[in-house]
């Protein structure tokens, strides 16, 4: 019991430092997309596209195809601010095209299957701790039952005594008779 | 055992068969006397009853001159529903086949006492007519007499073995409590078997 608990407490350990990993990797990719927002969301009014949904939250890239797909998008963007089309500067545009965003995604994402790992071992020692405490109180419901039942044996077996001399006390007290009551053994 | 017969072993469950056949034994004597009060007891209340049909169908007539009886007529009316609300208040009374000897008598007792109780109260509901009829109701009174006098004999009968009668009941309970006490004492043996069972199943 005490080896799963410390398991358990290990496990919960790795999930916080897994759930603190991620929310850096998150909170640093979100402060470099951050100053695209309002670019983004022009340019997906024109575009008809959805830039502004990755720039707000670029862990729904799974994939590399996304990434590129997410290039592509940027590197569009830089084409309209070029062209006018929308006003602004492209210099944060071409800050984000030479930051190497994918190696950041892979890390997040191989971090989030670690954590969904790490959450279902965490719930596997937290069941079997449960199922090994709910059948130590029942051991020891039973063991008290036992000790109730035991006692109140005794306290009857020494009123079936007594109740037995009364009774044939009285048998001899009314009607002479000298008797020995015998009990069945059960 | 030096002094005396050795003890007579008797099992738990044959106690209580045990006790009733000692206490039975002791109070033979009632079976016997209360046997014959019950058959007096019914042979006055078959005569009775046909004292009170001969005075029901008879045209004797009431006595007015003791009384201050204002309509006869009404009088001769009610003689027939007297003779009808007695012959309903009496009937032969059956001993009980349940319990001691005692306990049998005892229950004939209370119907006879309360059937006693019954035709009082009818003769106190028909007043006039019991006593402007005084004369035709002699035969019915003796017969009521006897069985009056039938159950004072029979409480005196009770009454001497009610001593015996409180110690069998004394015995008797005290049997049936130690009885319960032996049973439950049995169900915990069957619930300590349970709980081992339970035990294995959980591999303690």
């Amino acid at each position: 019991m005490e080896k799963l608990e410390e398991e358990l407490s290990k496990s919960r350990e790795r999930i916080s430092d897994l759930d603190r990993k991620i929310a850096n990797i998150k909170g640093a990719m979100q402060s470099t997309l951050a100053p695209l927002h309002r670019l983004s969301k022009k340019f997906d009014h024109l575009s008809g596209k959805n830039l502004h949904i990755i720039i707000e939250d670029p862990s729904t890239m799974k994939t590399e195809r996304d990434y590129a797909e997410f290039i592509k998008l940027l590197n569009e963007l830089k084409g309209y601010i070029e062209g006018s089309k929308i006003e602004g500067s492209g210099h944060e545009v071409e800050r984000l095209l030479k930051y190497d965003m994918l190696s950041d995604l892979k890390e997040l994402h191989a971090l989030e299957s670690a954590l969904a790992e790490e959450r279902r071992r965490e719930r596997r020692i937290a069941d079997e701790i449960s199922e090994k405490r709910e059948k130590a109180r029942r051991i020891e419901e039973i063991a008290m039952e036992e000790e109730e039942r035991k006692q109140r044996i005794s306290h009857l077996n020494e009123q079936i005594a007594k109740k037995k001399e009364y009774i044939e006390s009285l048998f001899l007290q009314y009607y002479g008779k000298r008797i020995k009551i015998r009990i069945r053994q059960v | 055992m030096f002094f005396g017969k050795p003890a007579e072993e008797i099992d738990a469950e044959d106690l209580e068969g045990f006790l009733a056949k000692l206490f039975e034994a002791k109070v033979s004597p009632l079976s016997a006397r209360g046997e014959k009060i019950a058959n007096d007891v019914n042979t006055e209340m078959g005569e009775f009853i046909e004292a009170v049909e001969d005075f029901r169908s008879s045209n004797i007539e009431p006595d007015s001159e003791d009384l201050y009886i204002s309509n006869l007529s009404s009088i001769r009316v009610g003689k027939a529903s007297y003779a009808n609300a007695l012959k309903q208040a009496v009937h032969a009374i059956e001993l009980s086949s349940e319990g001691t000897t005692y306990e049998r008598y005892s229950l004939f007792l209370a119907e006879l006492k309360a059937m006693i109780e019954k035709v009082m109260k009818v003769n106190a509901s028909f007043r006039t007519v019991f006593f402007a009829y005084a004369n035709g109701l002699k035969r019915m009174k003796e017969h009521f007499s006897r069985i009056e006098d039938s159950s004072s004999r029979l409480e005196r009968e009770l009454e001497r073995y009610s001593g015996d009668f409180g110690a069998y009941m004394q015995a008797r309970n005290e049997i049936r409590d130690f009885l319960v006490m032996l049973k439950e004492k049995e169900s915990i043996g069957a619930r300590v078997w349970l709980g081992e069972a339970r035990r294995g199943a959980l591999k303690i």
